[in-house]
């Protein structure tokens, strides 16, 4: 069974045209990640050339499904394999396409569960709304999630958006919720959020970033947002006061959770 | 064998001390926010809000208590009542008991009940 896979891929490799195609596409990947991790490079430029890398990476299987489905399709021979062929390449198009786009079903799918938080009558609305400009960037639309998890995450890639949830504000207090809030639009202004998911979807998918050190850029990017909350407030005891309430309802929850069990 | 601890005072046999405290708060039928239940505990025990919103989250999941979302100036919370009274809860929490006894033990658990009652 596949056997015709293994004759396939044997005689594409015997190709001196496909082995330059496949081997500068794994060059240009090794290469593409090295520049990614010069730190002077602003994070959406870094985020693009991680996605970049992990194109360079997949090409090479997209290019030997392409051409062998075309050699099936053209010269109308062997259905089966072209239906193989062609499914794998269907399969793993819709998968790349999914990872790149997985961010915006993840928000799509968080914004028909959220609420907005209305209009520039509350004051946490009126306050993305004042720093946004202060900031210079387009004021996010704050979201609700309505979940007793203390979460907030924030997303920059078509309209701005902050979501928080209502658990969040159960526990902080106003000027926490605001740093918070700044730390979100931290991110926002600086596309941070692109950044990690280029960075997750990395580790899933090549192998190569074992010997990078992408990790260390997403934690300075949260210390940067951090740091920015905190000057803006002049003080660092509403962001202390908000990580630690977050914490300490984490350490709750696992404790709760491991008295049910015993 | 564990004796089942039903004490009038608490439920600590079907709820933690936390939680059957929460509920003493919320009964009969206030409906309360977080830092309204952490402000009422912690003049008589030491308590974080977090922690008190994890229990009542908690208490949500197993519907011994019901909230609302409530949208105020600083956003929005959560309001919490009890689904029960006390009174009804305290029969849910016999009427559990029961069941599981007769369930474990059977027609043991049964004729027991009978000769209890009818020797009241």
């Amino acid at each position: 069974m596949l056997e015709f896979f293994w004759s396939d891929l044997t005689r594409f490799l015997q190709n001196p045209a496909h082995i330059f195609i496949v081997a500068t596409s794994l060059v240009l990947a090794v290469l593409v990640l090295l520049i990614s991790s010069v730190t002077l490079l602003h994070v959406k430029k870094r985020a693009m050339l991680l996605y970049t890398h992990v194109f360079l990476l997949i090409f090479p299987i997209i290019y030997f499904l392409f051409s062998v489905t075309c050699k099936y399709m053209f010269t109308h021979c062997g259905r089966q394999e072209f239906i193989f062929y062609i499914t794998m390449l269907s399969a793993i198009t819709a998968l790349f396409t999914g990872i790149i786009f997985a961010p915006i079903i993840f928000v799509k799918w968080y914004k028909r569960q959220a609420i907005i938080l209305g209009d520039s009558a509350n004051p946490l609305v009126a306050f993305v709304r004042k720093q946004s400009v202060k900031m210079g960037i387009t004021a996010a639309t704050v979201y609700v999630i309505d979940s007793a998890n203390p979460v907030a995450f924030s997303y920059s890639m078509l309209k701005s958006k902050i979501f928080i949830s209502i658990g969040m504000m159960d526990i902080l207090s106003k000027k926490e919720i605001e740093a918070v809030l700044l730390h979100e639009l931290y991110h926002i202004k600086h596309k941070s959020g692109l950044l990690k998911h280029a960075s997750h979807i990395l580790r899933v998918a090549s192998p190569i970033a074992a010997f990078t050190v992408p990790a260390h850029d997403l934690d300075r990017e949260e210390m940067a947002a951090d740091a920015f909350a905190m000057h803006v407030q002049k003080t660092d005891k509403h962001l202390v006061g908000a990580i630690r309430k977050v914490e300490e309802f984490l350490h709750a929850q696992n404790r709760c959770a491991r008295d049910e069990t015993r | 064998m564990k004796a089942i601890k039903i004490n009038s005072a608490d439920f600590e046999s079907v709820l933690s001390p936390l939680e059957a405290d929460v509920l003493k708060i919320l009964w009969p039928n206030k409906k309360l926010k977080v830092r309204d239940i952490y402000s009422a505990l912690t003049p008589n025990r030491k308590v974080a809000l977090s922690s008190i919103a994890v229990i009542l989250d908690r208490l949500y999941q197993r519907k011994i208590v019901k909230r609302e979302c409530e949208t105020g100036r600083g956003g929005m919370r959560y309001i919490y009542y009890p689904v029960k009274d006390r009174k009804q809860f305290e029969a849910s929490v016999v009427e559990e008991t029961v069941n599981q006894l007769i369930n474990r033990f059977g027609h043991t658990a049964v004729s027991y009940f009978n000769e209890r009652f009818a020797k009241k």
